[in-house]
């Protein structure tokens, strides 16, 4: 059976249109075109006379992951389509017991790497992105792909390892000074699952209101620690960003330590492993201590 | 009379001597995350600055310069038995460059807000007064630009003091306002002698019918409709922040000791915390009563109050929401979810 994208699009409306008629799901997670060429938006698709809405194609950028998670005591099935990034992202809220995997119903899509529609290039994220082929699911449409990363992701941090302290102060300070706190990389992030988040607890005042460079930082290196090595790379953060900053920049240099200390280590590639942070070992490097 | 555009540079260091020049200039000329891909907002002008107007529409609307995301409203400090409050003084003075139609349109709105129906907010009162708009005419339209739907006419920006056409290898400066008229005299030296010439045609990629959207809203308050668009919301803020009108804000106060400030900040019906009330009481607890306010707020209840859209159809939100919500494709939605029930 051959990848391409046309194809593995006409399948999935085939089995979406089986599924949601013999009510093995309620509603299936999945794309929409936009008003605009390559332009494209999650779609809920509830009724199988609808299914000719659902499309595939090389500008599915959004990352489904987190919707189940806002009906996870729906009394029938959902259906996600999921790529590598959203399979990791399934597994995530499974370890951490979010939703019930019988809630779920999984069509998986090995996925090349998905397109910026403005430039024709495909989007960062998907050339650092290590595992293409989904995860976890319950039935696969297409044949596996390569996995691995089309660059190298840790690039960019070990170029910011390389500058003085002063200097990486400056650059992050220019990062954050742009930042406009709309939080949508924390509304976007599958890893961003507290039933509150820490910036909304305004009566314990961890997070100021003020845009001010302290208080973007206090954001920005909050969330940093909160999501930890649980960090997915599904690189979302950086692309739903209105002012484009680059965030996976410190995503990444926290998994680039876990690394170095703990050994090599993907967060959601089941839903079992332990993470290197959420327990501890004897031999544990404790240099601090 | 015409600005040539090679004297532009030489205009602009002039106003820059005699106020704060707010101008659309990208803030990451290196490009973004993404390479290549500028964040361009209005920002003070200084020789050398990377002026654009060329940009459509800018990431950052030109909000910010009459209502700052982060507003200090007044700071106090104990001593002993005394309490001194210090309120915040704007001495405004700054001049809004290049402002487009949709732009110049929700700075209206920004008025009637701020400035009429019995309460004159004092902070945004001092703003504008000490602002002079310097409106752009449109000679491009992007994808998502849809201001004519709303009677809005590219050319000419609505209530602007000074309104640039342009006229090939120059502008042509009109005062439209007599706070233009006297500013426009100080341009003299940098103008030449020409005639108005007539605004571009300008292609949209889409017009909509809007003159019974507030009516039609009014009867799908409860319509399910609003559960799935709802569903792929995020919940963030982009929507509302990347907005030339939406206007809401939070207050807070930083307290050190015996000493602090209050200040103001952006709020966005979106955000989870907008409608939490003492005692933790939330009258919109779900995603959907929030994006639902957001688009009856836009699109009802602010004509209800004013008369008008609060949607200039810049489509700043269209092209920035993470996950493609478009008010545009609400819009229709709307007559049609209308027209089946």
């Amino acid at each position: 059976m051959s990848n391409t994208l046309a194809s593995v699009q006409e399948t999935l409306r085939q089995r979406a249109r089986t599924l949601l008629e013999d009510g093995t799901i309620t509603y299936l997670i999945g794309w929409e075109a936009g008003r605009f060429e390559g332009q494209t938006t999650p779609l809920i698709l509830r009724k199988a006379a609808d299914v000719d809405r659902l499309i595939y194609n090389e500008f599915c950028v959004h990352i489904l992951a987190k919707y189940p998670l806002s009906d996870k005591n729906i009394e029938g099935t959902i259906g996600v389509v999921v790529r590598g990034c959203d399979s990791r992202g399934i597994n995530l809220a499974l370890k951490d017991g979010q939703i019930k995997r019988d809630k779920l119903y999984l069509i998986g899509i090995p996925c090349e790497g998905m397109k910026d529609a403005r430039t024709g290039q495909e989007l960062k994220k998907c050339l650092q992105c290590t595992h293409r082929n989904p995860v976890v699911y319950d039935e696969l449409i297409g044949d596996a792909v390569e996995d691995g990363a089309k660059v190298d992701r840790f690039a960019e941090v070990a170029q910011l390892e390389s500058l003085s302290v002063d200097e990486r102060y400056d650059y992050w300070a220019a990062i954050f000074s742009r930042c406009i706190r709309c939080k949508a990389c924390r509304d976007t992030c599958p890893s961003c699952t507290c039933r509150e988040c820490f910036t909304d607890q305004a009566a314990m005042g961890w997070q100021g209101k003020e845009t001010s460079l302290a208080e973007n930082q206090n954001y920005g290196i909050t969330r940093m620690f909160h999501i930890g090595e649980r960090c997915i790379e599904c690189g979302e953060c950086e692309r739903v960003c209105p002012v484009r900053l680059p965030l996976m920049q410190l995503n990444r240099k926290i998994i680039k330590d876990a690394y170095e200390l703990f050994g090599e280590f993907y967060a959601g590639i089941d839903d079992c492993t332990p993470h290197p942070l959420d327990h501890y070992l004897l031999d544990d490097v404790e240099e601090f201590m | 009379m015409i600005l040539k555009k090679e004297k532009l540079g030489s205009l602009l260091d002039m106003l820059a001597g005699t106020a704060t020049v707010l101008v659309p200039t990208a803030f990451n000329a290196e490009g973004g995350s993404e390479g290549g891909e500028k964040a361009t907002g209005f920002l003070p002008y200084q020789a050398g600055s990377a002026v654009d107007l060329g940009t459509v529409k800018t990431t950052r609307s030109p909000k910010d310069a009459l209502l700052p995301q982060t507003e200090t409203l007044y700071s106090y400090e104990q001593r002993g038995e005394d309490v001194t409050l210090t309120e915040t003084v704007n001495n405004t003075n700054q001049i809004l460059f290049g402002v487009r139609s949709c732009d110049a349109y929700s700075i209206a709105c920004l008025d009637e807000v701020f400035l009429t129906r019995t309460f004159v907010d004092t902070l945004y009162y001092e703003r504008r007064l000490g602002t002079l708009i310097v409106g752009l005419g449109c000679t491009a339209t992007e994808r998502s630009c849809f201001c004519t739907s709303f009677e809005l006419d590219p050319a000419v920006a609505p209530g602007v003091d000074i309104q640039l056409t342009d006229a090939g290898d120059g502008y042509f400066a009109e005062a439209l306002t007599t706070k233009g008229t006297e500013a426009l005299d100080a341009w003299k030296p940098f103008l030449t002698e020409g005639t108005k010439p007539t605004p571009a045609e300008l292609e949209f990629t889409f017009k909509l019918d809007t003159a019974k959207l507030g009516e039609q809203l009014k009867t799908m308050f409860e319509d399910p409709y609003w559960q799935d668009l709802s569903m792929k919301c995020l919940g963030c803020g982009t929507c509302a922040f990347v907005c030339p009108s939406c206007y809401c804000f939070d207050m807070s106060q930083n307290n050190k000791g015996s000493e602090g400030y209050r200040f103001r900040t952006w709020d966005s019906c979106t955000f989870v915390d907008y409608s939490m009330m003492a005692g933790f009481h939330n009258p919109r607890p779900t995603k959907m009563k929030r994006l639902r306010n957001r688009f009856m707020h836009k699109l009802c209840f602010y004509q209800e109050r004013y008369g008008n859209s609060l949607c200039c159809g810049c489509g700043r939100c269209i092209e920035l929401c993470p996950v493609g919500i478009d008010i545009s494709r609400v819009i229709e939605d709307v007559e049609r979810v209308v027209a089946h029930d």
